[in-house]
């Protein structure tokens, strides 16, 4: 079982046929491709998927952040619905995230990883607040506006997703849950 | 504040296409959110005629909804499907209550009052505002004099509303700070000619006639102009078909800014709705001791039915939300190749 954690959110990768995780200095994890990034800002995982009699294979990149409030000091949680309502709104943020893809295709390229694909932005998060479909689509067509380059020949596809609407369309092969962990 | 008097309840009762709902309101701001034709529209008609009638002590509430829902018979407004059936209102407004009945297949609606109102000499009730959903603030022009010399295929609220803009209500309570608010946006002054009844927008770049004026500055030109002449006093109900018509959602903040002040003056307020960005202004503007009340109106094969929240969240059902929980979902079914059961999609 190859199990990955980030942002407290424990994710089991078992059923890709690769994993890179490259915006860790030194992944704890064991199994999967360990890849070094620390000069280009990355994803924080690139998943190879495991489809038959399909070349290329399909990718998806997954950028994880979580304000999940039980997991945060309760005297600091207001400071942290104000810091996810500030990256929200901010078109700064979904500018962070186009670096982070650029990031990532840059050092794959630099060190011979990179395969022309399919390749599908996941930007998963956990709010301090729920978040109702409206506003999660606005984000989405925020974040494929800022996407968007004529250098890919496939186009990319952004998704923003819950950690619920991850399991919905990706729990089968790559079930996420929240670690629970004591303050 | 001052317990001012407002409407408390509402029992339809085979009325137009209800056949048994209860509505229960809040002091502060009461949102209706539902599908076209699920009768939200009614609903406000129906409340403004039973204010409207003993404010202005007018003859009949049947006389009053007849002009509001232009019937040519008021057996009209009995639920279809149960034409002889006995289409019924009751409410409760300031601790009184009123009633409205008629029969299927008749000509004629009585309405009986049960307890006097006012009960008190000192107790009167506030005219109420209705803003309708179309435009009136652009159309001012000999609208009056048109409407007593022929039947215009307007309803009494297009009427009313024109009336109001051009009268001074006498020891009003002007709205100072939704004038200010709003007269911002405007970017001018309303002005009124007295002898036609047009109004201008004065700007430092000139005098515009209303006709010229972009039409969703018009609807706030409304609000203006009402708030000037003293109509938005405390004790009074405002009722507000559709706020959202021609308004850019950048102009939305403002304006349910603006209902928030009138609802803390003391101004009951009913909104019916179809915007996202309306509702969410309002989930997120709102303070806690502000009062905020979501009403669901279900279209079903027993008539409508009406659910009601104070938490916008849980409002059910919510067919704006449902549009943009399908419309997240066919985006996210493109980006991720997936449907929500986890299939893969071409």
């Amino acid at each position: 079982m190859s199990v990955y954690v980030e942002s407290g959110i424990e994710f089991d990768f078992s059923s890709a046929r690769t994993v890179i995780e490259h915006d860790k200095s030194a992944p704890t994890h064991a199994g999967g491709t360990v890849h070094k990034n620390s000069v280009w800002p990355g994803v924080d995982f690139c998943i190879e998927e495991t489809l038959v009699g399909q070349t290329p294979a399909e990718w998806i990149w997954l950028e994880v952040k979580s304000w999940e409030p039980s997991r945060i000091d309760p005297h600091r949680r207001g400071g942290n619905r104000w810091s996810f309502i500030c990256k929200m709104k901010s078109d700064r943020f979904a500018m962070e995230m186009r670096d982070k893809f650029l990031g990532t295709t840059a050092f794959l390229a630099w060190t011979n990883n990179f395969t022309l694909a399919q390749t599908r932005f996941v930007l998963l998060f956990e709010p301090p607040t729920p978040m109702d479909s409206a506003l999660l689509g606005s984000r989405n067509t925020r974040m494929q506006g800022r996407m968007s380059s004529k250098l890919w020949v496939y186009p990319i596809r952004v998704s923003v997703l819950t950690l619920k609407g991850w399991n919905a369309r990706f729990g089968v092969d790559y079930p996420a849950h929240i670690q629970r962990e004591t303050i | 504040m001052p317990d001012y008097p407002h409407h408390q309840s509402v029992h339809l009762n085979n009325f137009t296409v209800f056949s048994d709902a209860t509505l229960e309101f809040v002091p502060g701001v009461n949102a209706f959110v539902g599908e076209n034709g699920t009768g939200k529209t009614h609903v406000l008609k129906a409340l403004y005629a039973a204010q409207l009638t003993h404010a202005r002590e007018l003859r009949s509430i049947s006389e009053t909804l007849s002009s509001l829902f232009q019937t040519d018979y008021l057996s009209q407004l009995v639920r279809m499907g149960i034409e002889d059936a006995v289409s019924r209102l009751h409410g409760f407004y300031g601790g009184h209550d009123w009633q409205w009945s008629t029969k299927g297949g008749t000509t004629s609606g009585e309405m009986i009052l049960s307890g006097e109102m006012p009960l008190e000499k000192e107790e009167y009730i506030e005219r109420p505002v209705f803003i309708p959903a179309i435009d009136m603030m652009g159309h001012t022009k000999g609208f009056l004099q048109a409407a007593n010399e022929v039947r215009l295929d307007f309803d009494s609220t297009c009427i009313d509303l024109v009336t109001l803009l051009g009268l001074e209500r006498k020891n009003g309570n002007k709205q100072q700070e939704v004038i200010d608010g709003l007269s911002v946006l405007l970017g001018g002054e309303l002005e009124m000619e007295e002898n036609s009844g047009r109004f201008h927008l004065v700007t430092p770049a000139g005098r515009l006639p209303m006709p010229l004026v972009a039409e969703g500055l018009r609807k706030i030109a409304t609000l203006v102009r009402l708030a000037q002449n003293g109509w938005l006093t405390p004790g009074t109900t405002l009722f507000w078909d559709e706020p959202e018509v021609n308004l850019n959602p950048k102009l939305m903040d403002e304006v349910v800014g603006a209902i928030l002040v009138l609802a803390r003056a003391g101004i009951q307020v009913f909104i019916a709705t179809h915007s996202y960005v309306i509702l969410k202004e309002l989930d997120l503007q709102a303070g806690k001791a502000d009062n905020v009340r979501y009403f669901g109106f279900h279209k079903s094969e027993e008539g409508t039915t009406v659910n009601h929240t104070d938490d916008f969240a849980l409002l059910e059902p919510n067919p704006i939300l449902e549009q943009y929980d399908r419309l997240y979902d066919m985006e996210l079914t493109r980006s991720t190749g997936r449907n929500k059961r986890g299939e893969r999609v071409r």
